[in-house]
């Protein structure tokens, strides 16, 4: 097997075409994983890009913004043999088909780990040889690990890249700094040193997106409503007249909600472009 | 390019934009207001705010006053070397082990101690003794701190390691000891122990 070396160049471009798998992980709960993995839905949507998205949760979250083709992965349900062992096959094969059919079907994946189940994924990758799937395939698979500032996440999210060079050399690890509890790296300074040199040796050999933070009212509006945030951008038509109907609040407040939603998303978007271009409509 | 990728980034300029002039606004608005006015706002016209916009308000609206500067507070550099991080770094078993050792000598060392410490605190006090020395009472070891006592060697001795235990010049001691008159101190002699810091009480009959 191939082990592919993590980029020396965190600003290049990671894939240029579809179709792309793309993993969204962070361990800890509540990091914002969902909210990426439906900006990234939504980035596919926009450029009609056929995309399969899998969700290795119980709380059906995605299906909830995304509607109901996406498909759950049912760690739940892991049944042990007689030995007492988990069989990881019935619960992966789903992705695990997808992933390695892509360049037939032509079709991006994308993949939401659930909180405190990266054990299992990694399990599953290790087991099955995920890597060599990869590069015997010629597939494109990145890995966002999306981190909040908290020691917690940091932790998490270095011993996950520890984990993925060690079982997943031929992935592309792209680390999301959410800053919805302020900026990862600010924040690193105030953590252990061996977090804050971990995080910025890690932060110069990998690339990183940005996760603004969403208004914190308009956060609460938007994981009301379940809805994509390129649908709530086009409430703007007739001057927001869809934005206070749905969201039943005044002209200033709903108009600023959807404002915050456009500038946010549209900031990830610009983000996400940078790692995946065609995102940008250039190549889809 | 996609038509609906086509709307969204249209529709996101148009916001950031709107957002843009709307703040734009909102700041004149809260620069044209007087100090009285300013002051009666409630918390959420200026949550929005960014700091530096927030004093750019306070100083339009009321010039003569300055906001305190935000003082910049060092991190504290966390020391690289403690014995307390030392300590803590140790695994459980190793560190009870290490305690465990700590007292085991911290108890060896008091009971070696007791010992010479009774000694000491006795030769504070110098004794008082009768002229008849098979009376007085019998030395333990020899020793610099006793002194009054007789001592009966198990094997022969000689003078000069006697009195060197006992700290004494060897002509002070056989002047003490002048019943044994042999080169040795044999086994089983009765070595008397009086370095003369009191005078002897005779025996009335």
């Amino acid at each position: 097997m191939t082990k592919a070396k993590p980029s020396s160049e965190p600003t290049s471009a990671i894939a240029t075409t579809p179709p792309v798998a793309c993993i969204v992980d962070g361990d800890v709960g509540g990091v914002g994983k969902s909210l990426l993995a439906i900006l990234i839905a939504m980035a596919f949507a926009l450029i009609e890009a056929p995309l399969k998205v899998f969700e290795l949760d119980e709380q059906g979250k995605l299906k909830r913004f995304l509607g109901p083709e996406v498909e759950s992965l049912h760690a739940a349900r892991l049944d042990a043999d007689a030995d007492g062992e988990r069989d990881l096959l019935p619960v992966f094969m789903p992705f695990h088909e997808a992933l390695t059919t892509m360049p037939q079907t032509k079709r991006s994946l994308l993949l939401e780990v659930g909180g405190a189940l990266t054990e299992l994924t990694n399990s599953f990758i290790a087991e099955v040889d995920v890597d060599q799937d990869i590069t015997a395939l010629g597939l494109t698979v990145v890995v966002f690990l999306v981190m909040v500032a908290t020691e917690e996440s940091v932790r998490q999210v270095l011993a996950q890249i520890e984990t993925l060079r060690r079982i997943l050399p031929s992935a592309r690890i792209v680390i999301v700094r959410n800053e919805r509890d302020g900026c990862p790296i600010a924040a690193s300074r105030d953590m252990p040193e061996n977090l804050a040199k971990g995080l910025a040796k890690a932060l110069a050999t990998y690339q990183s997106i940005r996760m603004p933070r969403l208004r914190l009212k308009s956060r609460r509006i938007y994981e009301t409503l379940g809805e994509a945030p390129a649908t709530i951008v086009s409430w703007r038509n007739e001057h927001f007249r869809e934005a206070m109907a749905r969201t039943k609040k005044p002209l200033a407040e709903a108009k600023r909600f959807v404002n915050d939603v456009a500038a946010w998303g549209g900031t990830i978007h610009s983000e996400l472009t940078r790692i995946l271009p065609f995102l940008g409509g250039n190549n889809g | 390019m996609a038509n609906r990728l086509r709307k969204f980034l249209a529709d996101v300029t148009a916001a950031r934009e709107q957002s843009a002039a709307d703040q734009a606004a909102l700041l004149r608005r809260l620069k044209a207001l007087r100090p009285e006015e300013f002051v009666r706002l409630s918390r959420a016209a200026v949550e929005e705010l960014s700091d530096k916009q927030y004093a750019e308000v306070v100083q339009q609206v009321a010039p003569t006053h300055r906001l305190a500067q935000p003082k910049e507070v060092a991190p504290k550099k966390a020391p690289r070397w403690s014995l307390r991080l030392l300590w803590s770094s140790l695994p459980t078993q190793l560190r009870a082990a290490i305690a465990a050792l700590a007292v085991g000598f911290l108890i060896v060392g008091a009971t070696l101690a007791v010992g010479p410490a009774i000694e000491w605190w006795g030769y504070r006090t110098p004794p008082v003794r009768t002229v008849e020395a098979w009376a007085w009472p019998h030395c333990r070891r020899l020793s610099r701190w006793v002194d009054g006592c007789t001592y009966t060697p198990t094997d022969r001795l000689a003078w000069e390691q006697a009195a060197s235990l006992l700290a004494m010049s060897e002509m002070d001691l056989r002047e003490v000891n002048k019943h044994i008159a042999e080169r040795y101190i044999p086994a089983g002699a009765m070595l008397v122990v009086w370095r003369g810091r009191t005078t002897l009480l005779e025996v009335n009959r």
